[in-house]
């Protein structure tokens, strides 16, 4: 399959350059903070009572701060492409442990999150796109671009309200069973099913009107056989290539999300680092998912092969 | 068992809000396993005919007069009883082979799936003889078979087509413009595969503009302008001595007769003549 290969070339090669910059660009973000790093370090590391200069310039030394803007950068740079991060400023772990162990949490947040989307939003946008301009469908327009609208932390907010503090079924917060996992994974999944029902809708109006689609039914196919044979996959095409962009709004939305429900994930770590100015932190957690954005597309891309025979062998189509 | 198929009497076709006419009062009979060729000019309503004989008219034409498909009328049946026709009993051959077939499935299975489901075979047997009849029709089943359609030429995915027509149980099969944008070896060689479902026992009607494949196909013909049958006969008959000066211009403006274009006082003549008899519709052909 050299054209699985070809996508895993440049995917690899993109995942470099990506890598270099967002290495580059948090490196500059961090640093055009305004404010004194070591002393916010130190407070981060001893508190405010504690702090004093000299305890400050200690750290100024010890984190070699006090070193030129460049050789840090290059420093940085040269340690990022070893996949060695540096360790955290204020709890002194190395970043990749801090990173793994909030990677985990966030990777089940988005997949959670996704599941309860495909449940809410391949059903839905599936009989929208049955009865295209039905009354459930215009319906179904107006409820989605509401959705949409709304941001996580109203959504959040409400479904605290509603589910945890009136009805009391579920946890407010925090991540010890998978009963804590329901509401933040709600939260972004609701957003992006309404999302993602239009996009299923629109694929299936579409693929209902191929010249294929009526052909199948002319075979003498029944109407579900149709839409199973000749329908699903087809419209699954562009739904995928959908999903992957929305990866980029879950995770924007984590951020928020894992905040309100204290869940500890990547998001929740790069809000605190950067309060706690932990440099090597927000570096390595940017680094991370930027990478991340490289990977999503990667398989997106395979998954299309996958399923489009006409991607297989590109210089065949016409 | 009936000898007439498909009877067609005083069929039209107009559209809806302004109720013009498309087909005026068209009738022809189809005898059972033998080929019917109608032929005609672009927009003379000849695949209007044909949606309507299957029941894919679009939603804005509506259809008047009778069309009896071995025995009962089929005008004004709901599109469920038209459903139950579809593969079963007639089969509509779509003009563009490429986009009729699925795009992301094997061509193999796309024959096989009507022997499976609608012949009820077994998922095994159904591929093995969807490989046959795929192999019938002069390709390989094996490596032709497992190409998806856009790895296949037009002529290739048309005799897939073909081979799906021939797995149906469908009796009676449409051809819309079987030979559209072939040149000239392969369009005798679909002939030949039109020629090959006849004798298989289906019943064929051919809706084409060309006269080489009335002529090659035989049995009867109508030819067909400005939404009206101006001659019919056995094709021999019309096409060696045409009676009606308009087959005659047809004819004349074939490539294999030098493309002489149609004299213009015969089509104007008949324009005035349906003019005078009521009829609205030939401006949808001039």
């Amino acid at each position: 399959m050299g054209e699985i290969a070809r996508i895993l070339r440049t995917h690899l090669f993109h995942g470099v350059a990506v890598g270099l910059v967002v290495a580059s660009l948090s490196f500059v973000v961090v640093n055009l903070t305004r404010g004194d790093t070591a002393l916010e370090i130190a407070i981060a590391r001893h508190g405010t009572a504690l702090t004093n200069e000299a305890l400050v310039e200690q750290i100024r030394i010890e984190e070699k701060l006090d070193q030129s803007l460049w050789i840090q950068y290059t420093r940085w740079i040269g340690h990022a492409f070893t996949f060695d991060l540096g360790r955290s400023l204020v709890s002194k772990e190395k970043v990749a442990d801090l990173l793994w162990y909030h990677f985990r949490h966030t990777l089940v947040l988005s997949v959670a999150a996704m599941l309860i989307s495909l449940v809410i939003a391949l059903p839905w946008g599936i009989f929208c796109g049955i009865f295209p301009g039905g009354s459930f469908d215009n319906i179904s327009g107006l409820v989605s671009s509401a959705l949409v609208a709304v941001p996580h932390f109203v959504t959040g907010i409400l479904l605290i309200l509603a589910l945890s503090i009136k009805l009391q079924w579920l946890p407010v917060a925090g991540f010890f069973t998978s009963r804590h996992l329901i509401l933040p994974a709600a939260t972004l999944g609701i957003g992006l099913a309404a999302f993602s029902s239009r996009v299923v809708a629109t694929a299936i109006v579409d693929v209902r009107g191929a010249l294929f689609y009526q052909f199948a039914r002319m075979k003498g196919l029944a109407e579900a056989r149709v839409l199973l044979g000749h329908g699903i996959k087809n419209a699954s095409i562009p739904v995928i290539t959908f999903i992957g962009l929305q990866t980029a709004h879950l995770l924007d939305g984590v951020v928020v999300v894992e905040t309100l429900f204290a869940w500890p994930g990547i998001g929740k770590l790069i809000l605190d680092s950067i309060l706690a100015r932990d440099i090597p932190v927000v570096q390595g957690a940017g680094l991370l998912i930027g990478l991340m954005y490289v990977a999503v597309n990667a398989s997106v891309d395979l998954i299309c092969i996958v399923l489009d025979p006409c991607r297989r062998d590109p210089e065949a189509i016409r | 068992m009936n000898e007439i198929l498909l009877n067609i009497n005083n069929l039209s076709i107009s559209s809806m809000p302004e109720h013009k006419t498309l087909v005026g009062s068209v009738s022809f009979s189809v005898r059972r396993g033998e080929p019917f060729t109608l032929i005609g000019e672009t927009g003379c309503g000849k695949t209007l005919i044909a949606q309507a004989l299957t029941g894919v008219l679009a939603k804005d034409l509506s259809a008047t007069g009778s069309i009896e498909f071995d025995g009962p009328n089929l005008v004004g049946l709901s599109g469920k009883e038209r459903r139950k026709l579809w593969g079963r009993r007639m089969f509509l051959l779509p003009q563009e082979p490429r986009l009729a077939l699925n795009p992301t499935m094997r061509v193999i299975k796309q024959v096989s799936e009507v022997l499976r489901y609608l012949r009820g075979q077994q998922p095994k047997n159904a591929l093995k003889n969807a490989g046959t009849l795929i192999s019938d029709l002069g390709m390989s089943s094996s490596r032709d078979g497992r190409h998806y359609p856009f790895r296949l030429s037009g002529g290739m995915n048309q005799r897939i087509l073909l081979a799906i027509a021939l797995a149906t149980p469908a009796e009676f099969i449409v051809a819309d413009e079987p030979t559209k944008g072939l040149d000239a070896d392969l369009r005798d060689s679909a002939v030949r595969l039109l020629q090959n479902l006849v004798e298989q026992g289906k019943t064929l009607l051919c809706i084409t503009h060309d006269l080489a494949v009335a002529r090659d196909l035989g049995g009867n013909i109508a030819v067909m302008y400005g939404g009206y049958i101006v001659e019919s006969g056995p094709a021999e008959k019309v096409l060696d001595s045409p009676v009606h000066p308009y087959t005659q211009g047809l004819i004349k403006a074939s490539p294999e007769n030098g493309m002489e274009p149609i004299p213009e006082h015969v089509l104007s003549s008949m324009k005035t003549a349906w003019n005078s008899s009521g009829s609205r519709q030939m401006e949808a052909c001039l």
